[in-house]
This record gives C-alpha cells, structure tokens and sequence, in this order.
C-alpha cells in the first residue's frame, strides 16, 4: 500500500522536472546581460547566496514500511544543510539518526547511531538566471557513524554437536566513509524545494567492525559490506539574498 | 516518456524497499582436515608417503556415533567440539580390527576457541586454534599439528597422522 502511494507520488516528480525545464529554456532565451568594457572601472556586481535546509522524508517512511518479522526494525531521521558559495559549487552538512532491532533466530541485538557527512557538490548545468536554483550535481562527502551497540545475543548452529548460545558485549563503533553522490534538486514553490541524491558509499574501516558490524547504520547502510548504496528524497527550504560587491577590474 | 519517468520512479522505490535478510550462502561449519601418512624407506634416507587405510572407522569418544570413511582413504575431516576445548576421537584403519583395543587409537585435540562474525545473513561460528594433541600409540607412530589454525579455509591440512 505504501509503496503504491509513494510511488505514485513520485511519478509527478518528472513532470514537475518537465514543466521546470520549459521555464528554464524560456530563461535561457532572454537577451543575454551586455558584458562590461574593459578598461573602464567596474560597476558594482551582485553576488547571490543561498542557504537551504531539507529534511530526508523518505528514509523515516520506508524505515517502517519495510518492517517484515525477520528483519530489523528501523528508524532513519536525516537532514542537509548545504550554501551556495560560487561558480556552482555547493558546501554540503548532513546529518541525522537512526537505529535497528535486529531480532533473526540466530542474532538479536538493538543499534543505535548518529552520523554526520560533509563535502562539496558541484552544479553540472551553469546558472541561467539570479533565481534560477534548480540544480543537478555532483559531489562528494565524508561520513563518519558513531554506533551503539546493545549486548549481542547469538546461537551457533553446528551440524554434529548442536546448537551453542552465547554473548557478545555491549559496545561503541565508529565508522568512516567517502561516497560519491548525484542529483537534483528543483524549486517548488518561493524558497522550497525537492530533489534526491543517488549515493555510493565505500566504507573506510570496515576492519574495525568485523567482530559484529550493525546490520543498519543510518547514513550508511549495512555495515558488514565495504560498499553500499542509497537513494535520499528531500524537501527543503532555501533562503537566498544578494550582496554587491565591487570586483577587481583586470586588465 | 512519462511512462519511462513513471517505470523509473517505481523501480527506485521498490528497490529501496527491498530489504528482506539475505541468505547465508557460506558454510556455517569449520572442519578440522587430516591426512593420514607413513614413512618409507628410500636410497636417501626415508620420505613420507600417504597411508590410505584399508577400511577406517572413527567416532568421538563422549558419543556414540561412528563415522564410516571411504576404503583406502587417506584423508578425512571432523568438526571440533565448541562446547569444550577439547575433542577426542577414536580412530581403527581397519573395520574388520574394531574389536581388538590394540587396533584402536585415541587423540584427544587440545584448542582454543575464537568467535568469529561470518555475516549478518549467516550469523557466528567458531575458529579454533590448536595448543597441543595427545595420543595412544597402538597402531599409531605420532601425530603432528601442520597448521594450528582452523578456519573456513577447506583447502588446508590441519594435522598429520603417521602409522
């Protein structure tokens, strides 16, 4: 039933994307700005910002909907802070939480964890206008996790002598990642906005996890594999304002 | 083209549900491997030769299950107990011999049990290290531990038995 809803809501994202594309192109058709004469003192130029703020909507929802008996139980709350600094880049902060019930018949035990992500984005498309903020990008982030995790109950299944049950101690883990991450983001309405990022995570220390890693780190993913994917929807909302500032005219 | 758009989106979505527990596609025992050797006299000295025994039955002392090898096997495998850190088994090369004691041999393998995370699919297991091997020498001349260390790696021969 969810998956029908969401999925039908995200059927509209395209046309959405259709319908910004026809007002960009007829952005992109106004006369181009007369460029200044060189030699001559430099008029005062506004410099744009911008400061957006999103929340991952989608993550928290499909936590739930994937609750099946056998599998953990999740919970994924994410957010992105990300500012325009010039020449379509972008310095992008995530964070958010998360947490797992992992309840198999032979394993059982409760995660929770905080991550953080920081890097850069790089817009793919040149601006066409002062107000032109829908965006498709790529970039780059640096993760780290700070992990959790409960006392680990656990049985061993052995073909001739039988099953041994056992405990494993309550401990923290820290994991370290880089992933490479693509997008869009596209203006809805005044400042707010949606888009998503498709990522690939490769895990730095995997090593370091290997006594029991956590079936789910939020900002992650599955930590018993050095490699992982993710797919993010966000809602947000932007907050733009201009500056003048007088560049060096250069001969 | 929506319909693309549309097939895309649905896509994503399902495979962002899809999250059921992976199977376990590893082998979740660790087998201890020997081989059985004797020594034979050559123009240099004496070399080391596969002992393949003519009907070879073996069992774990603490149970009553026998374990019927193959004729003229030279090599075999067992699993160690993780219950304890010790394993004996009986071992007679020939069937026909089980019931004169002198054609039966005990070694006892001495370990250290280490935990070990196969995967969130498979869950744990046991790896053992071997710290000694005690053993009678009715038919046997000596047993030595090749490779002390028990891990999912089938391809290794853990200890050496020489009649």
């Amino acid at each position: 039933m969810l998956r029908s809803i969401f999925s039908g809501l995200l059927c509209l994202l395209p046309l959405l994307v259709g319908a910004q594309q026809v007002s960009d192109s007829a952005i992109g058709s106004t006369a181009p700005s007369p460029l200044p004469d060189s030699g001559s003192a430099a008029p005062p130029s506004v410099r744009w910002h911008q400061l957006r703020a999103e929340i991952d909507f989608l993550s928290p929802i499909l936590a739930r909907a994937a609750e099946y008996p056998s599998l953990p139980r999740k919970t994924h709350w994410g957010f992105s802070v990300d500012y325009y600094w010039r020449n379509d880049l972008y310095a992008v902060m995530e964070g958010g939480t998360g947490s797992a019930q992992v309840r198999y018949d032979d394993l059982q035990y409760d995660s929770r964890n905080l991550f953080f992500r920081c890097g850069f984005q790089k817009g793919l498309f040149s601006r066409t206008g002062d107000q032109d903020w829908d965006l498709g990008f790529l970039g780059i982030r640096y993760g780290m996790a700070r992990t959790s995790l409960s006392e680990a109950w656990f049985r061993t299944d052995h073909y001739f002598w039988g099953p041994r049950f056992g405990t494993q101690e309550a401990r923290t883990v820290w994991l370290h990642w880089v992933e490479l991450t693509g997008g869009m983001r596209m203006r809805l309405w005044k400042g707010i906005s949606c888009g998503w990022n498709l990522r690939m995570k490769l895990l730095a220390n995997g090593n370091s996890v290997q006594e029991l890693p956590p079936a789910f780190v939020a900002g992650y993913g599955a930590a018993d594999r050095n490699s992982a994917f993710e797919m993010n929807f966000y809602l947000g909302y932007a907050l733009t304002w201009s500056k003048k500032v007088r560049e060096r005219n250069e001969e | 083209m929506k319909k693309r758009w549309g097939l895309f989106w649905i896509s994503m979505i399902a495979l962002a549900c899809r999250q059921e527990r992976s199977p376990c596609l590893v082998p979740q025992d660790v087998w201890m491997n020997l081989g059985c050797y004797r020594w034979e006299s050559v123009p240099e000295g004496r070399a080391e030769r596969d002992s393949f025994l003519v009907h070879p039955l073996f069992g774990y002392t603490d149970s009553g299950a026998v374990f019927v090898l193959e004729p003229r096997t030279s090599k075999f495998s067992l699993l160690l107990s993780p219950h304890a850190d010790q394993t004996s088994l009986w071992l007679v090369a020939d069937s026909s011999r089980i019931d004169d004691p002198l054609h039966r041999d005990t070694i006892r393998f001495h370990y250290q049990r280490r935990l070990h995370f196969i995967s969130n699919a498979c869950g744990y297991t046991y790896y053992y290290q071997l710290t000694g091997v005690d053993y009678s020498r009715h038919q046997l001349d000596s047993v030595a531990i090749l490779d002390d260390q028990v891990t999912d790696n089938v391809n290794k021969e853990h200890v050496k038995i020489y009649f």
